[in-house]
């Protein structure tokens, strides 16, 4: 058994060899016969025939040993007359020989066209049994049986593709019921080592952003392989990431592809590795390697590894647009319940001081008239902060159905400045404004939107320094064709592994500290800014805080064509 | 009217506090503000409130923080009562056990009932 499996030798293939040898036998009419094939630098027996399955008694000959080794090595048929005679002077043979009888021996090479594949080998209890027509007999048999045998041969390489074929299947339907991301990485990896009959397999994600590959799931890996970080072209993995080709590294502990990482913490003796690639692009790797010394990765190996990994990609792929899916909604929920919570601050306060004005005419003969100033200050105000948080829910609406149209007319920025800094008032109070916006810059812009936007970078820079400090508003004009609007603050700041976000619907970097907010004015900034074909950044200088830049296409007097807003999904 | 009771009011919206130290003071309450939970552990290390009116959601210390820390203190404690605009204040004010609970908007009834009962002068 253990041969037919290193050969490779299927029953379709063990029938064949053993029909050859009977037929042989039949021919020459002969008592024994035998057929050994050629297994790298040995000859293994692998069919016999006859009442004591000729005289083959060794499993494994070297090419050039015994009788059958001679034929293999020199290529030509060999004639033996009586067991006297034989040139190898092999003990074993001239022993077995005598204990059964056997007299005389030919042995015929059997080619794969120039290549000696294997032996057959003829025994009688005759001496001087053979001539020089069985040995041409003898040598047209072996042809056809080669033929016979390599035939078997691609009918059992085929049945074996099928058969992984079926495997990759069967493997594959139990991909599909798994959705969730982290529980199907570590479903692939259990699949991996039971479809390569591997102990260690690692899938490992593509991230796009720090441009590593990154662990998401294994089998048969202690805990530390979580923190390995592969950049492009590092052992194998990391190879198979940049070529975006399978690889298989036999002796990985004296390879370059070692990493040293993995050298220090596991001892894998062959590794092999299969890129993750949803329509040509790279999502992953998959790797799996072995530790016991006497197995190797093989082309077989290969080709199943690919065939999964082309099924395990697609399920990869099905399970993140889900978990997109199901982040969405958990954001829209997150938004609604934090736009409920802004709604409900104002409508506290309305309801609140509306009451206590009521409670004060029903109760008191002369209603405090400072404290009736008081409650419709705070009415007045909270209305219009009830008002401006309807305008963002409005806004976001319009945005995300492309309904928001712009109402361009050539606008002085300056003044546009001054008025939205004059209409901050109290909410300043404890800040340092400095505004610099002397210069005459004119562009075609919708003032109202505009004001929106400077408005809402002006609420963030306050909002975002707690403590005060100082707040600086610049108008400019870096080209002819750009203006620019910045808004600096020497504030909190945004943490920078949150900036990349910042601009994000419902986004807030200080959601954690309950700083109030729908996480909506950055977004429709960016958006109304895009609209009027400018853009918008923020910059974190090095001494804190933050500083927005909007710029705008400033200019001439042709104002533009309104542009609808385009729809963001 | 427990005339001597001392009202601690936390909560980051200036115009809510302001809204609560009014109609508090009017009804003879002594009212203090704090605008997050750390300027309020300032103050009950100042005085001792007789009850406190914990907003949850705030910058700095937020009320989970304040509850923690507040009844880490040596005591006695007042009872803390939470005005929230979350969507369960049931289970805000049950996550950190606080004796009573009004969700935002409220009625200024209603906030003058929870505050007779549980602003008890010592």
């Amino acid at each position: 058994m253990a041969v037919e499996e290193r050969l490779r030798l299927g029953t379709q293939l063990t029938e064949t060899l053993a029909r050859i040898t009977e037929e042989a036998a039949g021919l020459l009419a002969v008592e024994g016969a035998g057929l050994r094939l050629v297994d790298g630098d040995e000859l293994v027996r692998v069919a016999t025939w006859g009442p004591v399955g000729g005289v083959m008694a060794r499993e494994r000959l070297r090419i050039g040993e015994s009788l059958s080794g001679q034929v293999a090595a020199s290529g030509q048929p060999l004639i033996l007359a009586h067991t006297d005679a034989d040139p190898s002077h092999d003990p074993v043979y001239r022993a077995m020989a005598e204990q059964h009888g056997f007299r005389s021996w030919l042995g015929v090479p059997l080619r794969d066209r120039e290549r000696v594949v294997g032996v057959l080998v003829m025994q009688s209890r005759t001496e001087q049994r053979f001539g020089a027509a069985d040995v041409r007999l003898l040598e047209a048999f072996a042809g056809q049986a080669a033929v016979a045998i390599e035939n078997a041969r691609l009918f059992e390489r085929e049945r074996e593709r099928r058969r992984q074929l079926e495997a990759v299947r069967e493997v594959t339907l139990r991909l599909a019921g798994e959705m969730e991301l982290a529980p199907l990485l570590e479903l692939i990896s259990r699949l991996v080592s039971e479809l390569l009959r591997v102990e260690s397999v690692a899938v490992y994600l593509w991230d796009e952003t720090a441009a590593t590959l990154v662990p998401r799931g294994w089998h048969g890996y202690p805990d530390w392989l979580r923190e390995l970080r592969i950049g492009p072209g590092e052992g194998v993995a990391g190879t198979v990431a940049q070529r975006r080709a399978g690889l298989i590294v036999d002796d990985y502990r004296s390879t370059p592809y070692a990493h040293p990482a993995v050298l220090e913490r596991a001892e894998p003796r062959a590794v092999i590795g299969e890129p993750l690639l949803y329509e040509g692009e790279l999502r992953g790797v998959i790797t799996a390697s072995i530790q016991e010394p006497d197995r190797k990765f093989d082309e077989q190996d290969r080709q199943l590894l690919a065939l999964f990994a082309a099924q395990a990609v697609i399920a990869i792929e099905h399970a993140r647009l889900h978990g997109e899916a199901r982040e969405a909604v958990r954001v829209r929920d997150e938004f609604l319940s934090v736009a409920a919570h802004e709604l409900k601050t104002p409508v506290t306060s309305l309801l609140g001081f509306a009451q206590m004005l009521l409670r004060q005419f029903d109760r008191q003969r002369s209603p405090d008239e400072r404290l009736i100033r008081r409650a419709l200050q705070a009415i007045e105000q909270q209305s219009r902060r009830l008002s401006r948080l309807v305008t963002e829910l409005l806004d976001l609406s319009r945005l995300e159905g492309g309904r928001l149209v712009l109402d361009r007319e050539l606008t002085d920025l300056a003044s546009l400045v001054e008025s939205v800094v004059a209409s901050l008032g109290d909410s300043a109070s404890g800040h340092t404004l400095v505004v610099r916006a002397s210069l005459q810059v004119r562009a075609p812009v919708d003032p109202l939107r505009l004001e929106q936007v400077l408005t809402n970078l002006l609420d963030n820079a306050i909002k975002y320094s707690p403590d005060g400090g100082r707040i600086e508003v610049e108008l400019s004009q870096p080209s002819p064709e750009t203006a620019r609007l910045a808004v600096r603050d020497h504030g909190i700041g945004i943490p920078p592994e949150l900036r990349q976000r910042i601009f994000d619907r419902y986004y807030q970097a200080h959601s954690n500290d309950h700083l109030s907010g729908m996480g909506l004015g950055l977004y429709i900034s960016r958006q109304i800014a895009e609209l009027h074909g400018g853009s918008i950044r923020a910059e974190f200088p090095p001494d804190g805080g933050s500083c927005f830049i909007l710029d705008l296409p400033a200019g001439s007097g042709d104002t533009a064509p309104s542009r609808r807003a385009k729809a963001t999904r | 009217v427990s005339a001597e009771a001392h009202i601690l009011v936390v909560d980051d919206d200036a115009t809510i506090r302001d809204l609560i130290e009014i109609v508090l003071s009017a009804e003879g309450y002594a009212v203090r503000t704090a605008q997050h939970g750390a300027a309020a552990l300032e103050l009950v290390a100042q005085s001792r409130p007789n009850l406190i009116l914990l907003d949850m959601q705030m910058p700095i210390l937020d009320g989970w923080g304040f509850a923690r820390v507040y009844r880490q203190q040596p005591g006695p404690h007042a009872p803390i009562v939470v005005l929230t605009a979350a969507r369960d204040a049931a289970a805000r004010a049950a996550e950190i056990q606080a004796d009573g609970y009004l969700g935002k908007p409220f009625n200024l009834g209603e906030l003058l009932d929870l505050v007779g009962q549980h602003a008890h002068p010592r």
